[in-house]
């Protein structure tokens, strides 16, 4: 037997072994398709090859390109739409907070203030985290941190002007309410080890919303968040 | 890793390769998702498992071409399998205990193609999954190894005892 007929009977075994594992349709719990997995697929049939090259980036970088954008998209968005509509701006309250079943938008309408732009770091970093990249327009400043291990932190406040929003996608996430330096925020965890979690809070009387990302647990993001000056 | 994917996009902008991914999504999405979750019980790693399957779909697309249109399907299902393996492995931190002796030893009773089915699926998971990256996916030793975690030469090995184990049980069956 040939080296290529052999390749060609162990496929065919490989084959007939697959075949006879096939779970039956209806034996398994239900898969239940998140928001974000469901837009992932969309955008894959739309463009397989984008979609590709954005997959097979390094978690962490498309974690900072997809909280950036979010940011940049939602404090552009909503401040055209207040702007153009008068009434839009008196409907709303200064500072919202609104929970849809994938993602949690905050905004802020109102004064925005003539005060200079401040800067803002997080004096107590885990050991071995050095800032790899900064990030900074129209009001949203991003720091991404790393370790030698490759590991991950990001960085992230937005100066909240009138028509600012932000948002957090919650698919398999839970929620903890905490407070940072006397200010109330929030927790999200997620379910998955390997995913970043969250933890957020807004400086109301200053208009800005912090954001720290990576996988480290509630104390050791706490303990970030209330070392930011 | 980018110049394999360069290559597969010239592949993919041809009408026919995105009609075919279409197909795929299409008609195996569903099996593929069922796979991946009961293997893994977790809805968030399945979805995982699922990307990361048409990712490799896509990265090796040439080689649908090669597979029956009616083993296509397994084909699909052995790539979720393995991914949702690895992330298995990753989220253990562990590795399988891949015990050859037994494999052997079942080997010793095999005769027929039903036994030597039986045969594959027996063998260690670590063993089985090489051979499928291998022979079935057209996966390179590097990709095996990130994929299990192990050396290329761990790759190497585990390929050639398991081949030669099956060479020895079909020209014994053909013999018989």
């Amino acid at each position: 037997m040939t080296e290529q007929e052999l390749d060609r009977a162990i496929r065919r075994l490989l084959i007939e072994a697959e075949r006879s594992e096939e779970p039956e349709d209806g034996a398994d719990v239900p898969f239940v398709p998140s928001a974000h997995y469901r837009r992932s697929l969309r955008a894959m049939c739309r463009n397989p090859l984008k979609w590709a090259r954005e997959r097979q980036r390094p978690v962490w970088k498309r974690l900072a390109q997809r909280a950036a954008m979010f940011l940049l998209a939602g404090s552009i968005g909503l401040a055209g739409l207040t702007a153009a509509v008068p009434s839009a701006r008196a409907a709303v309250a200064a500072w919202a907070e609104e929970w849809y079943e994938t993602h949690v938008v905050f905004r802020y309408n109102g004064e925005s203030s003539a005060d200079a732009f401040r800067e803002f770091e997080i004096s107590a970093l885990p050991e071995g985290f050095v800032q790899t990249e900064r990030f900074e327009v129209a009001g949203i400043v991003a720091e991404t941190y790393m370790d030698k291990a490759g590991n991950v932190l990001l960085f992230e406040y937005v100066y909240m002007q009138d028509g600012s929003l932000t948002a957090i996608d919650i698919d398999h996430v839970t929620v903890e309410r905490i407070v940072v330096n006397g200010i109330s925020g929030q927790f999200f965890k997620d379910e998955n080890p390997e995913h970043s979690n969250v933890i957020t809070w807004t400086d109301k009387e200053n208009k800005y919303q912090f954001f720290i990302w990576g996988c480290f647990d509630k104390e050791e993001m706490l303990s970030m968040a209330q070392s930011v000056r | 890793m980018i110049g394999i994917l360069s290559f597969c996009l010239s592949v993919l902008e041809n009408d026919a390769d995105r009609r075919m991914l279409a197909f795929i999504h299409d008609n195996y999405l569903g099996h593929m998702e069922r796979t991946a979750l009961s293997i893994l019980g977790s809805q968030s790693d399945a979805e995982d498992a699922v990307q990361n399957a048409f990712l490799q779909i896509i990265r090796h697309f040439e080689k649908i071409y090669s597979i029956p249109c009616e083993d296509l399907p397994f084909w699909i299902v052995s790539i979720v399998r393995n991914e949702a393996r690895t992330i298995l492995r990753k989220r253990n931190r562990t590795a399988p205990f891949e015990d050859w002796s037994s494999v052997t030893a079942v080997a010793e009773d095999t005769s027929g193609y039903r036994e030597l089915v039986a045969l594959v699926k027996a063998l260690p998971e670590g063993y089985r999954a090489v051979l499928e990256m291998k022979v079935l996916l057209g996966y390179s030793d590097r990709e095996i190894a990130e994929h299990l975690g192990i050396s290329e030469t761990a790759v190497s090995t585990r390929a050639s005892r398991a081949r030669a184990l099956l060479r020895k049980m079909m020209e014994e069956g053909e013999q018989s």
